[in-house]
């Protein structure tokens, strides 16, 4: 279901790490950002709040302006320029967000040309630029006598605007964010606030004046007054389902501020702040989920969920979100594959190092996205994120892959490296969707099952190493054996597999002083392995003897080489 | 997509009609415009005292601001001229701005003011300038309108003269409910003094709708009852335009009047009169002379405004028609006087030079400080 209202573009320039205009496109749904660390997704959900609230956390912007929010090179840049004696603009800061939705007016009223693109849109911004028509001169002067980098942004100026050209009122904005910070890096002393402030939006507009007028009338029977009792029941009747506690006000006896600093949320009784940290999220996820609607559409922010949560409560949080975001926007941040997964890959967004994203929507097939909803502990963050990736089929591959590599990269492990080694069973095909709809270098490895020919028509859409002249473009290949190995006498044993390929390239008494035992046949040795493959590969991966890795391996990290080469 | 003109009368409640149609159209966003300052008060005020707060479903701003917020900023980036540069406001202008110049360039629409430096667009080229960018943008400018309103009210319409009547044709192709309610005969003001469209100053919109053949109906029944004057100001008031439909009066004609709907009143006796009684003081502009402690209001500026006894200074060619409906008067004082007459809820005195001679067949009586006869009670 659509959104009323919904913000289909991010622009951010000259904020944080964004030193150059970046666009981020969103969907009205869920978007999972994932990237690594200081990619910039928090740095994105700062920037969505900021343009949507005014605020950057949990203060006005006016107040909270500093020196840390503009890009560093930006401000570098700007000073070097200037030692040089060339005049340049000061370094700006502008975030504006795109809206669609289906509610016609609102989208007509924020429509207009006056934004970065120049182009008819709808939508909202926000400017934090020097304040020339005031202090141009004073800031001249200033900057002459400058030694250091500091920015004088005490004659910065904060403006927001529609893109109509009006100034912005927040309180008629129908979109409203609601940042979300389950890590608690961005938790203040106002946080009792934020969560009294959260819960009041829950409450329809009666509800809220009838609480307000309770609190005036009578502090000390504040928690007895009726108004209240009503509140608190619309509440737990609203607010339940995910945590099993019940929210409820009560009255703050020490503070003489009004209702929203005095009242405190708390949870089973307990006041909010001394809750669990996981307790904590979930509500705060809950009540976002609940916001009244009526004033317009939430956009909720959450960052990092899966923080302070137990994989049981997790995985009630995801669902409650999926069950609950009805037609509401929400932007996720994680670095969990099961997060990701679980809210669909399709809804991924991946944060490149530069700050760019690229959206997973169209990249895969349903029946793959759903795959991994339906199989959230597949690690396709860390197959995503990584520079490049060997598939393997199982823990002894993995092992003996990783081993291969370190003989031919001085003892260095792959992850050294940013390259995973990752077993994915028999689902490797699913992956290698994936790597083809996000450009990702990745290798398959698979034995040929005895049948050379119907391997290569299976993987025929991807290059086959060791097939004719490698394809040097190809970011997504597969490697196997390409010779079929003689069969022995063991019933029922596929003689194409990963243990007769080790034997094969290096003997018996090699792999025999390898795994520091003493069989005298092919079959015997490969009795054992097969029933200890796991030890056996560790073996190989512990041991000191050198040993020749099979051809289909060695392909492999020659391709991911010239991948990350 | 449609229209309805509500020709109205003076005192038939339009601006209350607005309002209530406003209010009863839930399902989309009204706009409430009108030339104005005082009437967009009005809009507001009547609004208030309908439902007791403005929806938020319903915007009402007059007409400049309508212009310059909703027509022309949101799409200025369009006109080169004006793409990096925020408008400041608008230059107030009484005679045709910026002649001989062309459509294309900035100084046909706008001046920099002399201090700051800043564009300020001429009031009389607001709608010229939307137009214009609703032009080059191939109609985003009324596109967006049709998005934004469902339907859009605009009283006083025969206020709207120039360009606005073009902007207001354009309006009447894309929005989906326009409603417009005037009264030809108070057409005291005017958005522009230009050239364009000046024929239906007179004529009025009526006329234009008809012209252009715009799907807009004219309904002059909604709003032909004055629920204000008496019958008897009535007539005087239709008898400056005999060639329109007469006004009904729903005022009840047994209601018990306490005095004479219209009365002389001799210059001398306008203190002791005003003071017995209340009245407001009418004048044509701030040139009449007045006797001294008389607050006065221009007859032009009191429209959509009741008071119980109205005092009138007449000009002198307002007088000779008032006792000789032959006379000629310019369009412009008619306006002025059919305003003025329309303004009484009670009474309408009418002051004379002290040494006025009545005609024996005068229906109307010089009033008399504490002439107890002309008081039944």
């Amino acid at each position: 279901m659509e959104p009323n209202l919904y913000v289909k573009d991010l622009y951010i320039e000259g904020f944080k790490k964004f030193a150059s205009p970046t666009h981020i496109s969103l969907s009205p749904g869920i978007n999972v950002l994932a990237g690594n660390n200081d990619s910039g997704k928090s740095t994105i959900l700062e920037a969505l709040h900021l343009v949507l609230s005014g605020t950057y956390r949990g203060t006005s912007l006016n107040q909270a302006l500093t020196q840390d929010l503009f890009n560093v090179d930006n401000v570098n840049c700007y000073f070097n320029t200037l030692k040089c004696g060339s005049a340049v603009m000061p370094p700006l800061i502008r975030i504006e967000a795109t809206f669609d939705g289906k509610d016609d007016h609102q989208i007509a009223k924020y429509e207009g040309d006056y934004n970065a693109g120049k182009q008819k849109q709808s939508g909202i911004g926000i400017l934090i630029a020097l304040n020339r028509e005031e202090f141009g001169s004073e800031f001249d002067q200033y900057v002459k006598g400058l030694e250091g980098n500091a920015l004088p942004i005490e004659y910065y100026r904060v403006k927001r605007y529609t893109f109509a050209r009006s100034g912005l009122v927040t309180s008629s904005l129908k979109l409203r964010s609601c940042l979300i910070d389950s890590s608690g890096f961005s938790r203040t002393g106002s946080q009792q606030s934020y969560i009294s402030h959260l819960a009041k939006d829950v409450l329809d507009h009666d509800g809220q004046i009838s609480v307000l007028q309770a609190y005036r009338h009578s502090r000390l029977q504040f928690n007895e007054c009726n108004a209240v009792s009503a509140a608190n029941k619309v509440l737990s009747d609203k607010v339940n389902s995910l945590s099993g506690k019940a929210v409820s006000f009560r009255s703050d006896m020490g503070n003489k501020r009004a209702w929203e600093s005095g009242v405190v949320a708390a949870l089973d009784s307990i006041s909010f702040s001394h809750a669990g940290a996981g307790s904590q999220n979930m509500v705060e996820v809950e009540l976002a989920l609940a916001k009244n609607s009526e004033n317009g559409s939430n956009v909720i922010l959450l960052e990092e969920p899966e923080a302070h949560l137990s994989h049981a409560s997790l995985n009630k949080l995801l669902n409650g979100i999926c069950d609950e975001l009805n037609s509401q926007q929400a932007v996720i941040t994680t670095h969990s594959s099961f997060v990701a997964n679980k809210l669909y890959l399709g809804n991924l967004l991946m944060v490149g190092p530069d700050g760019t994203t690229t959206s997973l929507r169209n990249g895969c097939t349903d029946d793959t996205y759903h795959f991994f909803e339906k199989l959230p502990g597949y690690s396709t963050l860390r197959f995503l994120l990584c520079k490049a990736c060997f598939l393997v089929e199982g823990d002894s591959d993995e092992l003996i892959v990783q081993r291969a590599y370190m003989d031919s990269h001085n003892g260095r492990l792959p992850i050294q490296d940013g390259i995973e080694v990752i077993s994915v069973g028999n689902s490797g095909s699913r992956f290698l969707q994936l790597a083809d709809a996000v450009s990702q270098f990745a290798v398959a490895l698979t034995d040929n099952d005895g049948n050379i020919e119907a391997r290569e028509n299976q993987y025929k859409a991807y290059s086959l190493l060791g097939k004719g002249k490698p394809d040097e473009d190809a970011r997504v290949a597969v490697s196997f054996p390409e010779r079929l190995l003689n069969r022995g006498s063991i019933d029922g044993y596929s003689y194409n597999t990963l243990e007769p390929e080790l034997v094969e390239a290096n003997g018996v008494d090699c792999v025999n002083q390898i795994l520091r035992k003493s069989y005298n046949t092919r079959d015997n040795l490969l009795q054992y392995m097969k029933s200890h493959k796991t030890e056996c590969a560790y073996e190989f991966f512990k041991t000191s003897t050198e040993v020749n890795w099979p051809d289909y391996i060695t392909r492999a990290i020659d391709f991911i080489d010239r991948a990350v080469g | 997509m449609s229209g309805v003109f509500y020709d109205a009368a003076a005192g038939s409640g339009k601006t209350t009609y607005l309002a209530r149609l406003a209010v009863e159209h839930r399902n989309g966003h009204v706009l409430l415009t009108t030339f104005t300052d005082a009437n967009s008060d009005e809009l507001n005020r009547v609004l208030l005292n309908e439902v007791g707060s403005i929806p938020d479903t319903i915007d009402v701003m007059p007409w400049y601001t309508f212009l310059l917020n909703e027509c022309i900023r949101p799409f200025q980036g369009a006109f080169g001229a004006l793409a990096n540069e925020p408008i400041a406001g608008i230059d107030l202008v009484s005679t045709a701005s910026a002649l001989r110049t062309r459509k294309t360039e900035l100084r046909h629409y706008a001046c920099r003011h002399n201090g700051d430096n800043k564009i300020k667009i001429f009031s009389d080229k607001l709608a010229e300038l939307a137009l214009y960018i609703n032009e080059i943008t191939n109609g985003d400018v009324i596109d967006r309108l049709s998005r934004l309103y469902t339907m859009i009210c605009i009283d006083e319409i025969q206020d709207m003269s120039g360009y606005d009547l073009d902007l207001i044709a354009n309006m009447l192709c894309e929005i989906s409910d326009m409603r417009f309610a005037g009264d030809q005969r108070q057409a005291t003001f005017h958005t522009a003094n230009v050239a364009k469209n000046k024929s239906y100053r007179k004529s009025g919109f009526g006329k234009y709708i008809k012209d252009k053949r715009l799907n807009c109906t004219v309904d002059v029944d909604t709003l032909r009852f004055c629920h204000r004057c008496p019958q008897i100001i009535v007539d005087l008031a239709d008898a400056l335009y005999p060639e329109l439909p007469s006004t009904i009066s729903t005022r009840d004609k047994s209601e018990a009047t306490s005095q004479q709907p219209i009365k002389l009143v001799r210059v001398s006796d306008v203190v002791s009169y005003s003071n017995r009684y209340g009245a407001v003081s009418l004048v044509y502009d701030r040139r009449t002379k007045t006797p001294p402690g008389i607050q006065t209001n221009n007859m032009g500026a009191v429209k959509g405004l009741s008071f119980d006894n109205v005092l009138l200074f007449p000009t002198s060619n307002m007088r000779n028609w008032l006792f000789d409906h032959s006379t000629n008067l310019s369009e412009a004082t008619k306006a002025k006087l059919y305003v003025a007459v329309t303004r009484a809820r009670s009474s309408l005195a009418i002051v004379v030079p002290d040494d006025f001679q009545p005609q024996a067949l005068d229906a109307w009586h010089i009033w008399m400080p504490g002439d107890i006869n002309m008081e039944k009670s």
